[in-house]
């Protein structure tokens, strides 16, 4: 078993920004770049679902707004912020210094062999449940991108 | 692979964050390379290499030897 370090020794990892965000922390140029870039994806999400709403209440003529669909209004709304996070993200990787690039990446594919397992299970479950799984719960791959991350800095 | 990180870094008065700013890496991965969990790409090593004014071998060295 390997000796403890000292103190002076340990890495410290920013392991609040890892769990919560699953980035290294808004120390460096790149993290906060990334950071703001997300702040912004979901302010125009809300912002947007907002004017959504608010442009098919007022402005549509007198009672066709119950027949404008919200729900695929947000979902669409979802995809571009998503899409623009995926966007940053790929920007933010490519300005990771090697080691964090390295856990970023390896986080990333252990978050896909979970998922590739977790619907291959869902969908068994589905067919005999009838139930079907809603693509927007690919969010919940993203803590699991995180615990992954923890995981995988413990060993640096 | 064992290095003389540490050692050259205490020799150069040198900090772990002093350090990474000349690399352009985190304060973690100089961590990292140090206590020999992570071996720096050769373009890294490189640049080691050249702040610390030593050839490469005499940096880095694998399990087996002793520094040459």
């Amino acid at each position: 078993m390997p000796e403890p370090l000292p103190p002076s020794l340990e890495a410290k990892w920013p392991l609040g920004s890892i769990l919560i965000w699953g980035t290294f922390g808004k120390n460096s140029a790149e993290g906060r770049c990334f950071h703001r870039r997300c702040l912004g994806a979901f302010l125009f999400l809300g912002v947007g679902w907002l004017a959504s709403f608010l442009i098919a209440r007022f402005l549509l003529p007198a009672g066709s707004w119950r027949n404008f669909d919200f729900v695929a209004m947000y979902y669409l709304l979802v995809g571009v912020a998503f899409s623009f996070i995926a966007w940053a993200f790929w920007k933010y990787l490519g300005e990771l210094d090697e080691l964090a690039r390295r856990l970023q990446l390896e986080a990333v594919a252990l978050t896909y062999l979970t998922g590739f397992c977790a619907f291959g299970f869902l969908a068994a479950f589905g067919y005999l449940t009838g139930w079907t799984v809603n693509p927007v719960w690919f969010i919940v791959l993203e803590p699991i991108r995180a615990f992954w991350l923890r995981y995988l800095v413990r060993r640096y | 692979m064992k290095n003389e990180l540490r050692v050259l870094r205490a020799r150069y008065q040198l900090s772990q964050a002093d350090l990474a700013a000349r690399l352009g890496v985190s304060r973690q991965t100089v961590n990292a390379i140090e206590t020999g969990r992570y071996d720096p790409s050769l373009p890294l090593a490189f640049k080691i290499a050249e702040v610390f004014g030593q050839p490469i071998e005499q940096i880095f060295f694998p399990n087996h030897s002793q520094p040459s």
